[in-house]
């Protein structure tokens, strides 16, 4: 019935190094376009505390996945490692054909130019003027000339409703503008993927709505887009895939209308229930 | 009693005055040459400190701690006869005192640097390094433009504070204001006239300072 959950499977043990070994050499293409993100068997603790146990995950170009479960699952910290903001402490991560776990500094920074990502807590630049944050990463990371990042800057602020409001501080904004902001920033330097941690986690109910439409927006540009998210919704309507990860491993994962209608797992069921309960 | 009262007699003044002024003048060189030394030094040893590798931050914990918990006049003193010791060069009395100066609030820098930097939200780093802005870039345009504003306060009350601090060169024979006001008050016998018009120099010098540092301090708590 889900086809892709024979290929991408949740193992407790660590890949074996052979076959590990043979797959970095040729990242194999599938159906649905070419692999950008590839995790085997990710591991990752903090002390003695295991927080992701053996996570296994590919996603292709152009899918939009979205990685549901309960506070602590490890949802976060597997999203914060596909672009190394914590390294992995068991297998590795592979992101655009490159192995991005234990990967030096300076090489991080060039794979990072081409992740994209976006906060629970937005993290604009607070001494800089809407535009300047979308213009500093072009212009620092990307090497781009002012008028270039300002031309795109401007599209990618008029793209998610904030043209009138280029010239305002954060402060000035609401959460759901600065979020909006944070995306325009991100999509700015044109990534091939994009990471959300929780993108409307820390916005009251009402500005939800406009983060969740310009994030539908960037899914029908056909980006690549990994969602950490407790808007079932969404993932219902906008996801290709959904993974359900508790206590550091995939649960359950597929087709977002069959898993989150029909959970085979006791551990989804529950959470859904929970979920649902609370309105969402 | 009325003869027993001390009177104060400032008839040495107008004498004493071309070199008193050059007194100050030396004073001011020292202050402003301790205060962009010592500045310099916080700044790379404050990163050092906040470095990820230990061949960096070991040495700059050791001399920040070294330089932070000794007293100042045993390291302008010990300085003085240390440098030609070990580097066999005769080092004058300014270029040393400066020095002490500069390595005794270099310390003091590299931990209000130090502070400023790392009291700044996590998400502002994490936001950076995302997008892949090299390291001095996200500390030139995003970190130290926002953590300038929370070290500026203690940086100005340090450098009040250097410029009292300067007349302890005068030990090692510095020609500096409180220096010269001793051997001026020594020959004039009027060492307590001498010394209270000195006040007035500092006071002058650094009166600016202090009001300028209280007015970055309001701005800063009306803008926190």
């Amino acid at each position: 019935m889900r086809e892709q959950a024979a290929t991408i499977v949740t193992t407790d043990q660590q890949p074996d190094p052979q076959q590990a070994e043979h797959q970095e050499a040729q990242p194999e293409p599938r159906d649905g376009g070419p692999t950008v993100i590839d995790v085997r068997g990710l591991r990752k603790s903090y002390g003695t505390v295991e927080v992701l146990k053996g996570v296994d995950l590919k996603v292709q170009s152009g899918e939009v996945v979205c990685i549901i479960g309960p506070s602590g699952s490890g949802k976060s910290t597997l999203l914060r490692c596909l672009n190394n903001l914590e390294d992995a402490t068991g297998g590795e991560v592979w992101v655009l054909d490159k192995k991005v776990s234990g990967m030096k500094r300076r090489d991080l920074m060039r794979v990072r130019r081409d992740i994209g990502m976006v906060f629970q807590s937005f993290n604009l630049f607070p001494h800089m003027s809407a535009l300047e944050n979308v213009m500093e990463g072009q212009v620092s990371a990307l090497g781009r000339s002012k008028q270039e990042a300002r031309k795109i800057a401007l599209a990618a602020l008029d793209k998610v409703g904030l043209a009138s409001h280029a010239a305002a501080r954060p402060r000035s904004l609401s959460g759901g503008q600065q979020q909006r902001g944070a995306m325009a920033r991100s999509r700015a330097m044109d990534p091939k993927v994009m990471l959300f941690d929780e993108p409307t986690s820390a916005l009251d109910p009402e500005l939800r709505a406009e983060v969740l439409d310009t994030m539908r927006q960037l899914a029908q540009e056909g980006r690549t887009m990994v969602v950490v998210t407790h808007e079932m919704d969404f993932a219902r309507k906008v996801a290709d895939r959904v993974i359900f990860i508790d206590g550091g491993v995939i649960v359950e994962q597929g087709d977002p209308r069959v898993v989150l209608s029909h959970p085979e797992s006791q551990r989804l069921h529950r959470f859904l229930n929970l979920v649902l309960w609370t309105g969402e | 009693m009325g003869d027993d009262r001390y009177s104060f007699d400032f008839g040495w003044l107008p004498d004493a005055m071309p070199i008193m002024w050059r007194a100050a003048f030396l004073t001011v060189q020292i202050l402003l040459w301790s205060a962009v030394l010592s500045l310099m030094i916080g700044l790379v040893a404050g990163q050092m400190l906040m470095s990820r590798h230990v061949f960096l931050r070991v040495p700059a914990r050791i001399y920040v701690d070294f330089f932070r918990l000794t007293p100042l006049l045993f390291q302008i003193v010990t300085l003085f006869f240390l440098l030609p010791m070990t580097t066999g060069i005769s080092v004058p009395a300014f270029t040393s005192g400066v020095i002490a100066l500069s390595l005794n609030y270099g310390a003091f820098f590299a931990e209000i640097f130090r502070a400023g930097v790392q009291s700044l939200d996590k998400g502002q780093w994490e936001a950076a390094d995302s997008m892949g802005i090299p390291h001095l870039l996200v500390l030139r345009r995003i970190i130290y433009p926002q953590a300038i504003r929370r070290m500026l306060p203690p940086i100005g009350s340090m450098l009040v504070s250097l410029t009292k601090d300067t007349s302890l060169v005068s030990v090692i024979g510095v020609a500096e204001l409180f220096n010269t006001a001793q051997s001026v008050g020594a020959q004039t016998f009027r060492q307590i006239e001498v010394l209270l018009s000195i006040s007035l120099i500092y006071l002058a010098i650094n009166l600016p300072l202090a009001w300028y540092a209280e007015r970055l301090n309001r701005r800063v708590n009306v803008h926190a």
